[in-house]
């Protein structure tokens, strides 16, 4: 057997110092977005998109107490007006007299002694000039 | 200090994402890695290639290491495997046969000053001269000092197997060396 080993050193990838530390420099730089992966599993709380999930959380609470309340709101707002037309409201728009408002208001149609009633009243409003 | 100890706690900084624990393995394994890869292939090109490859792919399948104490025998491994794989495909480019497949290229390879010197010129002819089997066991013994024992495990033969094939690389790297002509 051959026992005497063969002086291989020229071939040592460390003789050349700069060029070995870009080797391990190239290998470490190719590693970079693995070792960023493996970092934030490693620390949740520093992941963004888990930040932008602890965010959503109470934001999700936040907008289902709004849609509580609209809600409310607007069921209240559908029965005041189911149960009761307001057709004062247009009539006051309409700015007629008050005594024809009241007719109206009332659905009854007027006497005769109410409408000499609301002529005579409506010439006093105008000054009671003949 | 435990070397294989503080590979163990270099593993685990690299699987919790510490780039400088995976840089630190870097350094120490890569000089062994280069040498069986370049065991494997011949061609020190090749070898880097293949060795950049193998550490990545080492970094990411880390939480495999079942024994992070042996780090440097599982990074061996994958090194090796990657270097078969790509002789390999070397081979079915270039249409030659495994055991021929000659890395061409290796001694006109300038861009690494030191391989301008005639003895590194001369050592890497002489290496392409031998079967990739002998190659890995005189490269992994007499240039990175690794015990027969170590170098039968990596290559899944017997110490006896290990002798045998280094003594007759070192007879054929001589002959080589001293312009002697063989015939097998």
């Amino acid at each position: 057997m051959d026992e005497r080993p063969i002086d291989l050193s020229p071939l040592d990838p460390t003789l050349d110092p700069e060029r070995w530390e870009r080797r391990i420099a190239t290998i470490a730089a190719l590693a970079s977005p693995e070792m960023a992966r493996r970092s934030m599993a490693a620390h949740p709380a520093e992941s963004p998109s888990l930040v932008l999930l602890g965010w959503f959380r109470p934001a999700l609470s936040a907008a289902a107490v709004l849609a509580l309340c609209a809600g409310a709101a607007l069921s209240l707002l559908i029965q005041n007006q189911a149960g009761r037309p307001e057709p004062a409201v247009a009539l006051e728009a309409l700015r007629l007299p008050a005594p024809v408002a009241q007719w109206l208001g009332e659905d009854q149609p007027p006497s005769v002694g109410d409408l000499a009633l609301a002529i005579h009243g409506g010439r006093g409003d105008r000054g009671d000039r003949p | 200090m435990n070397v294989a100890d503080t590979d163990s706690r270099l593993v685990a900084r690299a699987r919790a994402g510490d780039a400088r624990a995976f840089e630190e393995l870097v350094r120490r394994h890569l000089r062994s890695a280069h040498a069986v890869a370049l065991g494997v292939l011949g061609n020190p090109a090749d070898a880097e290639d293949v060795c950049q490859d193998a550490f990545l792919a080492a970094l990411e399948k880390l939480d495999e290491c079942r024994d992070p104490e042996r780090f440097a025998a599982w990074l061996t491994r994958i090194v090796r495997n990657q270097a078969l794989n790509f002789r390999e495909r070397r081979s079915l480019r270039q249409g030659e046969p495994l055991e021929a497949a000659a890395p061409a290229a290796a001694a006109a390879d300038t861009s690494d000053p030191a391989e301008r010197s005639e003895l590194r010129g001369r050592l890497l002819a002489a290496l392409e001269s031998l079967p990739p089997s002998q190659r890995e066991v005189v490269l992994l013994h007499d240039l990175e000092g690794w015990r027969h024992r170590e170098i039968a495990a990596l290559l899944g033969t017997s110490e006896g197997a290990v002798r045998v094939r280094l003594h007759e690389a070192r007879r054929r790297l001589r002959a080589v060396l001293e312009g002697e002509t063989e015939g097998g």
